[in-house]
């Protein structure tokens, strides 16, 4: 290990080893995880001592011993995510806004190695992707660092229209924008090992080319200042083998996208921040937005078969956290870049989207429990094994406290007369349930302070808008909460019990709104359940149902929430008056401006009738033609060589289009 | 028969259709396409000779693909030439795992 990391530094001439960057690995690393350890400690103490009071009045049976534990696992998972919150609010006061332009000042690139940038696809709509290909090409070149960076598509695309229509969209970027030699595109025949095995495939053919490979999403865009300073920071520190921005959410056209980019926005910042304080080169590895350094990567991070037997396959699922325990291992460093700007991506529009996207999450967290007893990772890594694990679990777990509550308050009087019989016990109750709520909404209060002290509430329309934003977050999150807990809890079980997750495509940006037929279809078993649920408790148990009315009441209105939350015309509306306003929409950076235009200019190009445009347009047919069979060719042929009044209507109506736009 | 005006009309077809063909194939009409087009029309007057029952559209076209190079010739690459590398995974041990499995074969067995 210690050899070959030598051996990068040595290939890489005008850099120094060290750590320029001015996040690297801090002095005092260990005292701020011991504060951070300390907190979560004592925070959970209090909060399980007083529960522990509660549940020990009436005794300790086996019902109260299991809630009790239960408590202290979900109590810490609580904590945690306040502790982030906290020290990331701490440090973020002392902050400068903004690190990606300042870097970009210096114009010398030629120093700087070549770098891939590899976008993986898979059946998505292939205007957008192009159109953010374009962009950064375009912003690069602009730069005068176009020569510095090469672009990958790698496409597992199974849909045959699709793979056409990328190949053409790919031919015309590179006709027009002149790019060839510097935009490639790639189609793998057989999708193995779904993302990870198209990134491997790429790095077994071209990754030793390069020093590094910047990893996008099909929805990633990054500025070409933030292209930049990812390599240099790289390049400054040749200890790092991962570097991970933190993307902000965009072009959010539902209500349910456009909440999420509020809070990714607005309270993303500090746990972040947070994340960073005390993980430092411990960080985590997203999969996307973030760049690689390739020889270590292809060194040590190929994912290993997983132990044991599994419906969905013996391939870690959720290859990117796998990739950063593997660096990890190596010795190699993984930081979260969470002070550079100018990194986006997309989020689900609707809530079934994002439930989808969360199914795969959690079969893949699941299957990392090997891994986090697995020999030679440190702690830490063990720590995002277990978190990301834990943070789907939490929510069977917490619907068995629900249950076992449920049923402390149906046993006959005398044998548990419940907590909410003796009023002091459930002042005390209160008090906790009070405690737990400060926990769960503080951090969003002290983002919000933060804003409103720092002057970005003004990148947010004001701060009273950005206040009453903040409330209607706050509302419609507990509202959605409880449908995440019923189908995370779903999610878990399934996987328990081995049912497969399949990959099918996601629906990005604003490419749909979910019909109220679709919420029907989607969330009727939940409603169902509420129904039970609220008539069972609300009959054998009238004091506990006031306790659960918040979490019925998101199972009861899951169809109206679901289908008016991802509501496109809601959606436009929603943006119209300015709620869940972001500063991307207020003050756009001229990346995300620039992707509206070429958005609409790839839509016009590779819209529905790829085939006939295919077929018919010589240039693209030339491409095409490499894809499709010598009959298509002839057909191409047989076209432009029949008389007008011969041709059938569409290639008639075809043929003067081409005629006319060209 | 045709009539003279329907041939002149016929003729303006292929070469509306020639042009368009270049245009869409070059992305702009310059002297050098112009020069096709007349060199297509010219060939197919030939082939008219011939082939009278044949349509000018047909005759001209056919004529152009003749005068293009072959249709790969000028296409950029899709991928910069492989430079095949290993990615292999390195020994992973789940000593817990390993541990729990055999001692549920053990209990299992007995």
């Amino acid at each position: 290990m210690d050899s070959f990391r030598s051996r990068v530094a040595e290939s890489t001439p005008g850099y120094a080893d060290i750590a320029g960057w001015t996040h690297a690995v801090s002095e005092d690393k260990h005292e701020r995880r011991w504060a951070f350890m300390f907190l979560i400690g004592l925070l959970t103490l209090m909060a399980t001592a007083f529960e522990a009071s509660l549940l020990g009045a009436e005794g300790w049976t086996p019902v109260n011993i299991a809630l009790l534990v239960l408590f202290l696992l979900l109590f810490t998972h609580v904590a945690i995510g306040f502790c982030q919150a906290f020290f990331g609010f701490l440090v973020s006061i002392d902050r400068a806004p903004a690190a990606a332009a300042q870097e970009s000042e210096e114009q010398e690139f030629q120093t700087l190695p070549v770098t891939a940038v590899v976008v993986p696809i898979f059946n998505e709509e292939v205007a957008p992707v192009f159109a953010r290909l374009q962009v950064m090409h375009d912003a690069l070149r602009s730069l005068g660092a176009v020569e510095r960076f090469q672009f990958f598509v790698l496409s597992d695309s199974t849909d045959p229209a699709k793979a056409l229509a990328e190949r053409l969209a790919w031919a015309r970027f590179v006709e027009e924008s002149g790019s060839a030699g510097h935009v490639f595109y790639r189609r793998r025949a057989l999708p193995l090992n779904r993302k990870s095995g198209n990134i491997a495939d790429f790095c077994r053919r071209w990754g030793s080319k390069y020093r590094y490979m910047i990893c996008l999403d099909a929805d990633s865009l990054m500025s070409a200042a933030t292209l930049i300073a990812l390599v240099r920071r790289m390049e400054r520190n040749h200890r790092i083998g991962i570097l991970q921005t933190v993307p902000q959410a965009i072009n959010g056209a539902t209500i349910w996208s456009r909440l999420q980019q509020f809070s990714m926005s607005l309270y993303g910042p500090i746990f972040a921040a947070g994340a960073n304080f005390w993980q430092q080169e411990e960080s985590n590895f997203w999969g996307h937005n973030a760049i690689v350094r390739l020889a270590p990567f292809m060194q040590h991070c190929a994912l290993p078969e997983l132990p044991g037997r599994s419906a969905i396959g013996r391939r870690p699922m959720s290859h990117d956290f796998v990739e950063a325990a593997l660096m990890r291992r190596a010795g190699w460093e993984v930081h979260l870049a969470d002070d550079l700007r100018g990194s986006y991506e997309e989020t689900p529009p609707t809530v079934i989207e994002h439930l989808k996207r969360d199914r795969r999450w959690c079969q893949g967290n699941l299957q990392h429990w090997p891994l986090a007893l697995a020999r030679g990772f440190q702690p830490m890594t063990r720590f995002h094994f277990l978190h990301g694990i834990f943070s789907f679990v939490a929510s069977p777990l917490l619907l068995l406290v629900l249950v076992l509550g449920f049923y402390k308050n149906l046993a006959p009087a005398g044998e548990s007369d419940g907590v909410f019989a003796d009023a002091a016990r459930a002042q005390t109750a209160l008090v906790l349930f009070g405690f737990t709520m400060l926990l769960l909404l503080l951090p969003k209060f002290l983002a919000l302070g933060l804003a409103l002290w720092s002057g970005r509430a003004r990148e947010f329309g004001g701060a009273a808008k950005m206040i009453a934003n903040a409330g209607a977050e706050i509302i419609c999150s507990a509202l959605v909460a409880p449908v995440f807990l019923y189908f995370h809890a779903k999610f878990v079980l399934f996987s328990l019990l081995g049912k497969k997750v399949e990959w099918h495509a996601q629906q990005r940006g604003c490419a749909g709104g979910v019909a109220w037929q679709e919420a029907r279809e989607g969330f009727g078993l939940t409603t169902l359940f509420g129904i039970v649920v609220s008539a069972l408790t609300c009959w054998l148990t009238p004091e506990y149902f006031l306790w659960l009315l918040p979490i019925m009441l998101g199972w009861l209105l899951a169809i109206p929430l679901a289908a008016l939350l991802g509501d496109r015309e809601l959606g436009r509306a929603a943006q119209r008056i300015g709620l869940f306003l972001v500063p991307s929409e207020l003050h756009p950076a001229s990346e995300v401006r620039a992707l509206a235009r070429a958005e609409r200019r790839h839509d016009l190009r590779t819209g529905s009738e790829v085939a006939i445009v295919a077929l018919l347009d010589p240039k693209l047919h030339q491409v095409a033609s490499c894809l499709t069979s010598s009959a298509a060719s002839d057909f191409h042929r047989r076209i432009w060589v029949t008389p007008e009044a011969d041709l059938p209507k569409t290639w008639r109506r075809a043929l003067a289009q081409l005629s006319g736009t060209t | 028969m045709n009539h003279p005006s329907h041939l002149a009309q016929k003729w303006n077809e292929a070469q509306r259709r020639a042009e368009a063909y270049l245009r869409a194939l070059r992305g702009g009409f310059g002297p050098g396409e112009r020069q096709l087009v007349v060199s297509a029309i010219a060939s197919a007057r030939g082939q008219l000779q011939l082939n009278y029952e044949e349509h000018p559209v047909t005759l001209v076209m056919e004529a152009l693909f003749g005068f293009l190079p072959a249709a790969a010739a000028g296409m950029p690459a899709m991928t910069p030439p492989i430079q095949r590398a290993t990615m292999l995974p390195e020994p992973m041990e789940f000593p817990v795992h390993d541990w729990l499995r055999g001692f549920f074969r053990r209990v299992g067995g007995k």
